[in-house]
């Protein structure tokens, strides 16, 4: 019997004992004032791409340092327990501590973004000051700091996809105020992609200039890559979602939340529900990985290219391990 | 047509020929082969390897079956490569940042992994992670489809991989165990017999 053969059986059996003995059904709910995160965990046993945990980067302290250090120059707060570093130390972690750094920055500047937009701290017109090059706002002088450093390294046309996300994160932040303002809410066959415009596309296109290499055109435009990207953001959003819906405070843009009231289930099997999906969403991107046209890039750029598409592969359980442990989530 | 299983592989012949001692033969038929080692690693074509080259090629493996860096398996050929790079600096006696040539690859493989015997410990578990990868269905038997997905992320030509399939399928059942492909690449990597069928793991030498 193959290792990878007996580690599964294993697992199934400590599943199946696990929940004999204890006698709980096997729908997941996290124990009574647990991090909704924990919901997650079954997932680790359930697909096999997050059955195990990503490695930590050797430096995570020094990439911790850096972070803290950019996030004082530009004013924006970077707890130490919410951990960005941590999730980047995690999904850069066989690369060069800059690329873990910069990724962190990134994510600290989305998060802060994201909570001001749902805090109504700030609107969503920020976009357009961002896209402008404005630095009024310290959000827009933090994005003018990394947007500096990370695009100088990368062709017009990576620029120009950058910005085609930063535009489709406005247009769905907008359509998501404007349904809380008129009381709408979105059906489960239009949340995937609204909340797959919130989440930032432009996180996935980040990770390139981290690692110092540029996906051709033409890859990043076929079917199996635009598949890769949008199985992996999906995945993420909706792990996101489980994490964060006692965070909701009422907002109905969340997947739980809209299988909740669309579908008419309690909160344990919504959550259920979700997990399905994001399940399927794994064996997504594992097909469209197989799929990549990697045979007809020279070797050096398939090396490259596959750099990208193993970062994103290993994106929904480094995602994962940053949900259990940050305090954003506690 | 299925090729002998007792020829020697031609080009090999020619090395056999250019040679006067049957060690040095030995040597210089692991030596080409360890140069082809260095080759599927240096993608870039510089003359230099560095960590994030191997680890490059074993994300190109991973990538073209599928498998994230964090399945088991895919885990487990990260954890290999990244200790294999180790072995090979610490035979060299460099940190594990610094490049490697050709000729020091050469060296420092010999050292580690057939003088040395760090091959069971270090090298011989990324043979057995990329042979499960492979192996997908978890059968414990490798197709030609899988065995061409595997080739080709080393760099080996198409028009190579068919004959190299059918030089290490000895009882031609068309399909490998993941066995017999961990076989075949401890014949490659640390073998000096000429005739060894795991010569041809990747293509005509």
């Amino acid at each position: 019997m193959s290792a990878a053969v007996t580690t599964t059986v294993f697992a199934t059996v400590r599943t199946a004992l696990r929940n004999v003995m204890h006698w709980k059904p096997m729908l997941p709910l996290p124990r009574r004032g647990g991090s909704a995160a924990l919901a997650l965990l079954p997932l680790t046993e359930r697909v096999p791409a997050m059955a195990s945990p990503c490695r930590m980067h050797p430096s995570v302290y020094a990439i911790e340092a850096a972070v803290l250090d950019w996030a004082r120059r530009t004013g924006l707060r970077a707890d130490p327990g919410v951990g960005f570093h941590r999730m980047a130390g995690r999904a850069f972690a066989e690369f060069d501590a800059a690329a873990a750094a910069l990724f962190a920055q990134w994510l600290t500047w989305l998060f802060h973004l994201d909570d001001e937009l749902d805090e109504g701290t700030c609107q969503p017109d920020i976009f357009r000051g961002m896209l402008a090059g404005s630095a009024r706002h310290p959000l827009e002088a933090a994005f003018a700091d990394l947007w500096r450093v990370t695009s100088v390294r990368m062709s017009d046309r990576w620029r120009a996809r950058f910005a085609v996300g930063l535009r489709r994160q406005h247009d769905a932040c907008r359509a998501e105020a404007d349904n809380r303002a008129s009381g709408r809410m979105p059906t489960l066959e239009e949340y995937p992609e609204l909340r797959r415009g919130t989440v930032g596309p432009y996180l996935y296109d980040l990770v390139e200039p981290c690692l110092r290499v540029e996906v051709p055109a033409w890859v990043v435009e076929c079917e199996p890559w635009q598949q890769l990207v949008n199985a992996c953001g999906d995945v993420t959003a909706w792990c996101n979602d489980v994490a964060s819906r006692p965070k909701e405070r009422g907002d109905v843009h969340n997947f739980v939340v809209l299988a909740m009231r669309q579908l008419g289930l309690g909160e344990r099997e919504a959550t259920a529900w979700v997990l399905d999906r994001i399940a399927g969403r794994c064996q997504d991107m594992r097909h469209a990985a197989r799929r990549l046209p990697l045979d007809d890039l020279d070797p050096k750029t398939a090396r490259d290219v596959s750099k990208v598409a193993c970062a994103y592969l290993a994106a929904p359980r480094a995602h994962l391990d940053w949900l259990l442990e940050s305090d954003r989530y506690a | 047509m299925r090729a002998s299983l007792t020829k020697a592989p031609p080009r090999l012949t020619v090395i056999t020929q250019s040679v006067s001692g049957e060690a040095l033969v030995a040597i210089d038929l692991l030596n080409h082969k360890l140069d082809r080692a260095f080759d599927h690693i240096d993608a870039s074509g510089n003359g230099v390897v560095e960590r994030e080259d191997l680890l490059g090629l074993g994300a190109r493996i991973l990538v073209g079956f599928g498998e994230s860096p964090t399945s088991v398996t895919g885990a487990s050929l990260v954890d290999s490569f990244d200790d294999i790079w180790s072995a090979l600096a610490q035979a060299l006696e460099r940190d594990g940042d610094s490049g490697i040539a050709r000729p020091d690859f050469r060296a420092g493989m010999t050292e580690a992994f057939v003088t040395g015997d760090r091959y069971d410990s270090v090298f011989r578990p990324a043979t057995l992670a990329v042979a499960e990868l492979c192996d997908s269905d978890r059968d414990g038997r490798i197709g030609p489809g899988e065995f061409r997905t595997m080739l080709c992320a080393f760099g080996v030509a198409y028009d190579d991989v068919d004959e190299a399939f059918d030089r290490l399928d000895r009882s031609g059942r068309g399909t490998l165990t993941v066995d017999e492909l961990v076989q075949a690449a401890s014949d490659y990597y640390r073998g000096v017999d000429p005739n060894a069928a795991g010569n041809w793991l990747f293509g005509p030498l």
